[in-house]
């Protein structure tokens, strides 16, 4: 009965993920018809769709709920490389490409944004991306998720895989599509930074989650990233107490991948890499001057007037998870945002040599 | 019009960041520079846990681990997570000698016998002249010799030097004050670099301009031979007469060896003698030289244009460890120490390595009545020009064994860092030589 009301609200707060323009407004645009059908009838065929795992388009004579025409997948996929897709006013972001994107990000029309794209789990397997239901079926090596204890029960259809149909892209995020915050800060009233807002809550039975992550987005999901054209994370030093309180984004990852937050020691030496820690402005770090978007940092309390900030704040502005992941998926392993494991050699992906993405902080390891 | 210049501009602009970005690429910093961070021949884990066969030689991941996970669980050598994200703890602080094993130490699991099985051999052999395979083959194994750099003494040092302990307890690896893991260099092959960094900068030591022996002596050192009558010390380099390719070892080591310091050996249960290499000092260092040197080549040639010659620390002791006491080295000089040095008493072997002993001069040609022994210092302290003792008159004074067979002292008893001859007057009381000498 909870999952059930849980999964309406999901459904009842729209599948238009990432839709979020830098001004205040709802997060989705345009013509109703182009995410919802009246009847699942058009000229007398069925509407509504749902794609395969290979992207291949499954048409449902059974309508969807609330109207839609497809569900998360369906719509953030695309058979092309494009990572945005317009329609009549629409602008969806595409984190499922059929066709590869480019990455690392490059301006193009194609270029990979934020958050990464599913599209190497398709052809890279279970190490290139979350495993999704929808998209991917559960990984092959992990039975739960790195960081945390093999869970029982219902926890495991977030903790275990998001390759359930209890969870999936819902596992993460609380879609929120309709909602009309104000200001550049994507907080409660925007449905929280990418609608990812607390699913503990939710699945607790809460309509609106009343925590989620802060952040500022571009209009373009870093489709075009560069020092003053980004998004912007919230960060939150020292251990979280609730399920999103701290509107950390790391604080989302920490939900199944808790150790790597919290067990890492209580600071330097770190026995893991710090996460949500300040970087400090002092020896190698001294040099990490410019923001720079293939390894951001977080912001503590993210406010009016952090949008594309260009230079980073030693002292203040954190390592978080995404700094070094993209929680979509990438051509690395580990969903690294870039060819981790080839420096210093040649870079598997793009046949260059390797980048070295430690060294943006770590400027002396280069 | 108007497009096709924005056209050709924007392949203009392509074109400048194309090279900006080639030429950023082809930048190395310091660790790619670095021993370890060498894509040919640097750091690589992949015999600990073939997992890491999938990570470029010279990447991060073979020291340290992010998340202590891969795949869900910990890489090899596995037992948790570890400070510096290391795969290992750096140290095992608890272990206060040797013999040392690959967890004790973070570095012996590639410098050890298992894992990578890097192969360091001694001084004596890299940059001495001594034949690959004689000595120690790791640093581990170095440090399970007879004498070593005690690492617990080490850290128990900087831990409390409080020049150093700030800097150090950035460090956590007593290994890691003399060579910074991102910086450290391979000093031999091609363009060598150098495997040390300075205690308090980690910054590697010894490329050149003021961090030379030759910079530290003025030009007064002297490179003792690799091999006699040949190559002179590093080996490898083709003519290096004066040190210009031999780091300042003496600043390097007396960054702690100095006179200020306090360093308790666990080996010899004492506090070390404090080393003075100025003009203070002592006469291997730069205090000027006196009386009877019975140098041999190639210092005795040198001595006609050297006003004060001046030894690198490496001259005579190994680094890390050594089959003799005070990690004398096994090969001095261009030739192997004939005999393993258990005592400080029977220094006198490694002293003959460059100094004239009663068989070199003898094996001169030189018409003296003394016996021809290896490790016979008669000549040197009593018949040579300007030896300290000449004329003594009566052996049994100070000999015991009297005329008749007189009994050499332990060299101990006058040579060692910062000695004199003072124990002379306890005999001299006739006071044939009332002035004290340097004996080192």
């Amino acid at each position: 009965m909870k999952i059930s009301r849980w999964i309406t609200a999901l459904a009842t707060s729209g599948v238009l993920l990432f839709a979020l323009p830098l001004t205040a407004m709802a997060a989705v645009s345009g013509n109703c018809s182009n995410c919802h059908t009246m009847h699942n009838s058009e000229e007398g065929k069925p509407v509504a769709y749902t794609r395969t795992s290979a992207g291949e388009i499954n048409q449902s004579t059974q309508p969807l709920a609330n109207l839609l025409r497809t569900d998360c997948v369906g719509c953030h996929t695309h058979g092309t490389a494009d990572t945005i897709r317009s329609e009549e006013g629409t602008r969806v972001p595409i984190v499922f490409n059929l066709m590869e994107p480019t990455y690392p990000p490059n301006g193009s029309a194609t270029s990979t944004l934020a958050g990464g794209n599913f599209h190497w789990m398709l052809t890279k397997g279970d190490r290139h991306g979350h495993n999704v239901t929808g998209i991917a079926a559960a990984d092959g090596t992990l039975n739960h998720a790195p960081g945390w204890q093999a869970r029982s029960g219902e926890c495991v259809s977030c903790h275990g895989t998001l390759a359930d149909a209890q969870s999936g892209c819902a596992g993460c995020h609380v879609p929120m599509h309709h909602a009309a915050g104000s200001g550049v800060v994507a907080g409660q009233d925007h449905g929280w930074y990418r609608f990812l807002g607390s699913v503990m809550e939710v699945r607790e039975g809460a309509a609106v989650p009343t925590q989620g992550v802060i952040g500022i987005e571009d209009p373009n999901w870093e489709q075009n990233p560069a020092s003053d054209r980004h998004n912007v994370y919230q960060g939150k030093p020292g251990l979280y107490n609730d399920y999103l309180d701290t509107g950390s984004i790391g604080q989302k990852c920490a939900g199944c991948h808790g150790n790597f937050h919290s067990n890492v020691g209580e600071g330097s030496p770190w026995i893991r890499h710090p996460i949500d820690v300040a970087i400090p402005n002092k020896g190698e770090f001294v040099d990490f001057i410019d923001y720079d978007p293939m390894v951001p940092v977080a912001r503590l309390t993210v406010g009016s007037g952090d949008e594309n900030f260009s230079q980073i704040s030693r002292g203040s502005d954190m390592v978080t998870c995404i700094s070094c992941h993209r929680p979509h998926g990438s051509p690395y392993p580990s969903m690294l945002r870039w060819g981790y494991r080839d420096w210093p050699g040649t870079d598997t992906h793009t046949n260059q040599p390797a980048w070295n993405g430690c060294a943006v902080c770590h400027t002396y390891k280069d | 019009m108007r497009l096709r210049r924005c056209f050709f501009a924007g392949w203009l602009w392509l074109a400048l960041i194309g090279c900006l970005g080639l030429a950023v690429s082809a930048a190395a910093g310091p660790y790619r520079d670095s021993a370890h961070g060498n894509a040919t021949y640097g750091v690589d884990r992949s015999a600990i846990d073939a997992r890491l066969a999938n990570y470029a030689t010279g990447n991060c991941a073979h020291c340290h681990e992010m998340h202590a996970s891969m795949g869900g669980t910990d890489p090899l050598p596995a037992g948790g997570a570890a400070p510096y994200t290391l795969f290992s703890p750096g140290f095992n602080h608890s272990k206060v000698s040797n013999t040392y094993v690959e967890s004790d130490v973070f570095c012996f699991y590639c410098h050890g016998s298992t894992g990578s099985a890097v192969v360091n051999e001694s001084y004596s052999v890299t940059f001495g002249g001594a034949t690959t395979g004689t000595g120690p083959q790791s640093i581990m194994a170095a440090f399970n010799l007879t004498s070593y750099h005690n690492l617990k003494d080490i850290d128990n040092f900087l831990s409390s030097y409080p020049v150093l302990s700030n800097w150090y307890a950035g460090l956590g690896n007593p290994c890691s004050a003399c060579h910074d893991p991102h910086r450290v260099q391979r000093n031999r092959g091609v363009n060598p670099g150098s495997a040390i960094t300075r205690p308090g900068t980690g910054l590697v030591w010894g490329l050149g301009g003021d961090e030379t022996m030759f910079a530290y002596s003025g030009g007064n050192y002297e490179a003792p031979y690799a091999y006699v009558g040949g190559k002179r010390e590093p080996k490898d380099v083709e003519e290096d007469l004066d040190g210009t390719t031999t780091p300042d070892y003496v600043s390097f080591c007396t960054t702690c060896h100095n006179t200020s310091t306090t360093i308790y050996s666990t080996a010899l249960g004492r506090n070390l003698t404090q080393i003075n290499w100025a003009t203070t000092g002592d006469k291997h260092g730069k205090a000027p030289r006196d009386g009877a040197m019975v140098f041999r080549q190639p210092f005795e040639s040198a001595f006609a244009s050297k006003s004060n010659m001046v030894l690198a620390c490496v001259n005579c002791h190994e680094p890390h460890g050594s089959t003799n006491v005070a990690l004398l080295r096994t090969r001095i000089n261009g030739e192997p120490v004939e005999q393993t040095i258990t005592d400080f008493s029977q220094m006198g072997w490694a002293c003959r390595q460059c100094h004239m002993d009663d068989h070199k001069i003898r094996e001169l040609g030189v018409s003296i009545n003394v016996e021809a022994k290896k490790n016979g210092w008669r000549y040197a302290h009593h018949y040579a020009e300007g030896a300290p003792y000449g004329s003594p008159g009566s052996c049994g004074k100070c000999h015991s064994g009297g005329i008749q067979n007189p009994q050499p002292f332990d060299c101990k008893v006058c040579h060692g860092h910062s000695m004199t001859d003072v124990w002379v007057e306890q005999w001299d009381d006739m006071n044939r030589y009332p002035d004290r000498r340097k004996t080192f």
